[in-house]
């Protein structure tokens, strides 16, 4: 009974199969009996010790195309990277571009995440080589400039390559200190593509902030106005905007407001603005909305 | 030596004839001697176990004064032991016969019988129960000695 | 007169014992001639020797023999006493009367012959000797206690010991058994007057054995030896364990498969048994490190090929796995034959 839990437990620890390494150890016990007598004997030990599957698979984590605006720089999509299989491995990434896309972005470079799952410049790092262990994943951003004669639909992606293996193809192995590494993974696994599409219709940002007083207190409250225009001729959807909230700052409740009227939510971290859709069809047009909000400084 | 012959009575009785016989046994002894060679001797029989042999020596001793004829030396052979064949020996000229039946008859050897019939048969060592010796003379302190070999059986 | 008095004397010893073992001890012997003579032509009176009288002496000779034609088989690890499995003996007393003796058991050395033709003692192995009366041994040791013989009465012996844990298949013990003479009711060891003086009142001992198997046991030295044997016959085991990859759903080539999770991995455990004696109820125990899973075993009559498994399978062989352990019925195992337990896991 004991032995079967064990097992049980085990497996969800080892969720990707026994470590690359480990040892496993197996001897037999003989008893027998010559006439009326006993005897026992004891097998040799057999050690041996379990290879490394090198497996690894990235995806696209976009599930919509990502909607970007002609002219724009450093647009990012996310892909998620995962070790599968049983050792650490390091990765290094290339850019891929689908040739077939309708425009070709530019300045193109491989950003990894701090951990947020939000692409920034100045919290993420360009990437070099990823390290992972057995069943860790990490989450990449492709970032790119969008052309100004962008147009409709360009896909693009990341491959990846194991660093210490990288020569090896499906099947092939190759021997390590005491044991071997063997390439599991297959090529589809290793590239995905995510999709930009150009849209006319783009929202501009502008935030601004002001204080109470010309110092900030313990106490002080700043009055944030987050300025929408619309620009461009189209229509977004679900139009969702989102902002989070100053460390060491507090939310002021029931100051979030669009337009002059208490809108959105707060969710702890950040607020959020649903605009609904938006339809411009002149692009003289240029909708625009006020966002604003109070924080209070701890 | 004197030969005297006596015919009459008168003069039997004052003859001296003094003829004695003893007895004595003897068996085989090795012993190693100081250069390590095996010395056999016969000495008085003393360790006897069943198969010892055993040399029975008759020493004759005509210690009188006259001639002695017709010596004839009657020998036993003890019931425990068994006579060794052709074993029988004389000093002087004998005869020697044998009987295997207490000493009423006396053969020779190879005229010793036993049994009837289909049974008869030259008589083997075991069935012999007597030695005879006969000698023909023994002059006065003239001494001889006969001898015989037997097994403790 | 003096005639008779010789016949009565012949008569007197005729009525004394004369049997196989030879005349009995201290009957006189006694020999006595007569003669009778002439002088003239005339005869004189018969005259009677002197009486040679010698006692018959104790001849002392005993035959040890065993009755065992061939050396008794053991396996290791027993006591012959409660295994039954005793070396058989005959001491028979052939001296010309009572005789007693001690008997001993003793391990020949090695090189002594055994039992078996142009066999050989190879080790002495053999340990705590007894020395019985009946083949159950119900009256304990009798080494070394005063045993009586009748003229020419034999009796029957058994020898048991241990038969040591580590004993090996073909090992060979020579045992002897030894009977010397003793003084009537003692057991002090006799001693011969075959070198000593005569000595007239009392009757000498003179040893007349031949020498035995033992080592030390010469002619005339009032006491003989017969040896037998137990000769080891058990089954010698190897077992050897070995792994082998089996697949690994990737590599294409299997014999260059790897050890990464979700490979077939096999075990062979193989039993060799190079005695000469088959081995009963053998049963493998294994115990599986927590990551692997069992899938299946099976027990085959060839030698083990890890890769390519060899022979068929014996049916009524079974292999079993209770979570992680696995058992593995091997049954009887012959001797001379290899049988191989393949059991399959796959890694976690």
């Amino acid at each position: 009974m004991r032995s079967i839990v064990y097992i049980f437990i085990l497996n969800l620890l080892y969720a990707q199969g026994v470590p690359a390494g480990t040892a496993i150890e197996n001897e037999a016990f003989l008893n027998y009996k010559v006439g009326t007598e006993k005897f026992s004997l004891q097998s040799n030990k057999i050690v041996d010790i379990v290879d490394q599957k090198i497996d690894m698979k990235i995806v696209c984590q976009e599930s919509n195309p990502v909607v970007v605006g002609v002219g724009e720089t450093q647009r990012a999509m996310a892909f998620k990277l995962v070790n599968r299989g049983n050792g650490k491995d390091s990765y290094s990434f290339t850019p891929i571009f689908d040739s077939s896309s309708d425009f070709e972005v530019e300045n193109r470079m491989i950003y990894q995440d701090n951990g947020d799952g939000f692409f920034s410049v100045i919290s993420d790092t360009l990437v070099d080589t990823v390290e992972l262990n057995a069943d860790e994943n990490t989450t990449l951003f492709f970032v790119s400039d969008i052309p100004s004669n962008a147009i409709d639909v360009s896909a693009n992606g990341v491959k990846v390559h194991s660093v210490i293996y990288k020569e090896l193809l499906y099947g092939e192995s190759k021997k390590l200190d005491t044991y071997y590494a063997l390439m599991a993974a297959k090529d589809t696994a290793l590239s995905d593509m995510c999709q930009y599409k150009v849209s006319n219709l783009a929202l501009k940002l502008e935030k601004s902030a002001t204080l109470s007083s010309d110092n900030l207190y313990k106490g002080s409250t700043i009055h944030y106005r987050l300025a929408v225009k619309v620009v461009g001729i189209g229509n977004l959807s679900n139009v969702i905007v989102e902002d989070s909230i100053p460390e060491g700052t507090a939310y002021v409740p029931n100051t979030l407001q669009l337009d002059g009227v208490n809108n959105g939510d707060f969710n702890g971290t950040a607020i959020s603005m649903n605009l609904g859709e938006i339809v411009q069809e002149r692009k003289s047009s240029d909708t625009k909305h006020l966002i604003s909000f109070d924080v209070i400084v701890n | 030596m004197k030969k005297l012959i006596m015919t009459s009575a008168l003069f039997l009785t004052m003859a001296q004839a003094n003829v004695s016989i003893n007895t004595a046994s003897f068996q085989e002894q090795t012993t190693v001697n100081a250069s390590g060679e095996q010395v056999v001797e016969w000495v008085k029989a003393s360790k006897v176990i069943p198969g010892t042999i055993i040399r029975y020596v008759n020493s004759l001793e005509n210690s009188g004064s006259q001639l002695a004829t017709k010596l004839v030396v009657n020998n036993p052979i003890p019931k425990n032991m068994e006579y060794i064949l052709n074993s029988a020996t004389c000093q002087s000229a004998c005869n020697i016969s044998y009987s295997v039946d207490d000493g009423k008859t006396f053969k020779e050897a190879s005229n010793l019988f036993v049994g009837v019939g289909k049974a008869r048969h030259l008589a083997k060592a075991s069935e012999y129960t007597n030695i005879k010796w006969i000698l023909n003379s023994l002059e006065a302190t003239a001494q001889s000695a006969v001898a015989y070999k037997a097994r403790l059986k | 007169m003096n005639k008779l008095l010789s016949m009565v004397a012949i008569m007197a010893l005729s009525t004394m014992a004369v049997n196989a073992a030879g005349t009995d001890y201290n009957v006189d012997i006694t020999n006595s001639a007569t003669l009778s003579f002439e002088v003239g032509s005339v005869a004189q009176d018969t005259v009677t020797s002197n009486e040679d009288t010698f006692k018959v002496d104790r001849k002392v000779d005993v035959v040890v023999a065993t009755s065992d034609t061939a050396n008794i088989v053991v396996v290791p690890k027993i006591n012959t006493t409660s295994d039954t499995k005793p070396l058989t003996f005959t001491v028979t007393n052939e001296s010309n009367g009572r005789q007693d003796y001690i008997l001993s058991a003793s391990n020949l050395a090695t090189g002594a012959a055994t039992k078996d033709a142009g066999e050989t003692d190879s080790v002495d192995f053999a340990t705590d000797l007894k020395v019985c009366d009946d083949d159950t041994c119900s009256n304990g040791d009798l080494s070394n206690t005063n045993i009586q013989f009748s003229e020419g009465e034999s009796k029957t012996y058994y020898i048991f010991a241990d038969i040591p844990s580590n004993a090996s298949d073909e090992d060979r013990g020579s045992i002897a058994l030894t009977a010397t003479a003793v003084d009537d009711d003692s057991t002090t060891v006799m001693t011969d007057d075959r070198d000593t003086a005569d000595n007239k009142t009392a009757v000498d001992i003179v040893f007349a054995e031949a020498a035995g198997d033992a080592a030390n046991d010469a002619q005339y030295d009032g006491k003989h030896s017969a040896l037998s044997a137990y000769e080891v016959v058990t089954a010698t085991i190897a077992l050897v364990k070995d792994s082998c990859v089996v697949e690994d759903g990737i590599t294409s080539d299997d014999s260059k498969a790897k050890r990464i999770p979700g490979s077939t991995v096999r075990y062979t455990v193989d039993i060799d048994n190079s005695g000469s004696a088959d081995t009963e109820s053998a049963t493998l125990t294994d115990t599986l490190q927590d990551d692997l899973t069992f899938v299946s075993g099976e027990i085959r009559d060839e030698a083990c090929n890890c890769g390519t498994p060899a022979g068929s399978v014996i049916a009524d062989d079974t292999v079993t796995a209770n979570g992680q352990d696995i058992t593995a019925n091997f049954g009887t195992v012959t001797a001379g034959t290899h049988e191989c337990a393949y059991i399959t896991t796959t890694i976690n």
